[in-house]
């Protein structure tokens, strides 16, 4: 039982760092299916200083990692690469898509970099 | 009367742009030191534009595209810039003074040499911008975002920058008043050789 507890405590502290992006918009959608979640999708490029910023800060506060992970499957699409395959237009990156996973109702989105305590308001608001 | 008239005359006249310049730039997009002064531009996709060196005093840039613009050297003296998109634009030396820059976008401008003076935006993006050499009166960024900013040898003692975002961003040679250092350090921006006064 200590021995279960100390796994189940550790699991939790190395994933608690960071979300857990899927490789691909298609495993995503079917993850977000299959566990009730809805989706997080990120619009960037790997140059974009304001996606940048998002990744490496915002998205790393322990409070942001922990509601996402909870609530939403999450993916990066870069609108580039995946320039044929992007579900929603644009205007500007970063730009945060939250969507029912099934029909892919936007249900709100986030243009633009935010600080910390606005982007968990955002998501919390998600309905 | 008449001289109501001919003082009208002179005073539009001021801020009026040469036709010709106009229907040259829109056409090419290519505009060097022209007189833009006064010309309503605003909603035009003007993306790698060059204008340098012009005179955009007054102009109405705002909803404009001036995506990599090139506006080396252009006076921007109370024009209206509200929701440009100016990204990546080269504005070195530029005349920033008195301009409305409400939710314009400046990510990855060149602003090296340039001068603002009474400016005050809200929500400006400045995330990578550069600033060498920039001066700044009575300039307010509060809460704009400029993550990977670059200042170098610039006195920031009349620059609001409450509330802005600086993670990341890079301070180096400049002067800096007492607060702000607290708050770039809090916002884990990277001071070098900066003069905390």
């Amino acid at each position: 039982m200590k021995l279960l507890l100390l796994i189940s405590t550790l699991t939790i502290s190395l994933f608690a760092g960071s979300i857990n992006f899927e490789k691909d918009l298609s495993t995503a959608k079917q993850k977000a299916i299959d566990s009730n979640k809805k989706l997080m999708i990120m619009y960037s490029t790997p140059t974009c200083p304001e996606c940048n910023y998002m990744k490496k800060k915002v998205l790393k506060d322990k409070e942001i990692v922990s509601f996402v992970n909870e609530n939403f499957v999450s993916v990066i699409m870069d609108i580039k690469e995946d320039e044929k395959i992007l579900p929603y237009k644009f205007i500007g990156i970063p730009t945060f898509y939250f969507s029912n996973a099934k029909t892919m109702e936007l249900l709100s989105k986030k243009i633009g970099g935010t600080r910390e305590k606005q982007f968990l308001q955002i998501v919390q608001n998600v309905k | 009367m008449k001289y109501l008239l001919i003082l009208t005359f002179l005073i539009s006249s001021l801020f009026a742009y040469e036709q010709a310049d106009l229907d040259k730039f829109l056409k090419t997009k290519d505009c060097q030191e022209c007189d833009l002064s006064g010309a309503d531009l605003s909603k035009k996709d003007l993306n790698a534009a060059n204008l340098s060196g012009s005179d955009l005093s007054g102009a109405n840039l705002s909803d404009t595209n001036l995506v990599k613009a090139n506006m080396w050297g252009v006076n921007l003296e109370n024009a209206n810039l509200i929701n440009t998109n100016a990204r990546a634009s080269n504005l070195t030396g530029a005349d920033i003074i008195n301009i409305k820059c409400d939710n314009t976008t400046f990510k990855g401008t060149n602003f090296a040499n340039a001068t603002f003076e009474n400016v005050k935006c809200t929500n400006l993006s400045i995330w990578s911008a550069n600033f060498l050499e920039t001066s700044f009166e009575n300039t307010d960024f509060e809460n704009a975002g400029g993550a990977y900013a670059i200042f170098r040898d610039v006195d920031l003692s009349q620059l609001n920058i409450k509330g802005a975002i600086f993670w990341n961003a890079k301070f180096t040679d400049s002067i800096v008043k007492k607060e702000d250092c607290k708050h770039l350090k809090n916002e884990e921006a990277i001071l070098k050789n900066v003069e905390c006064e």
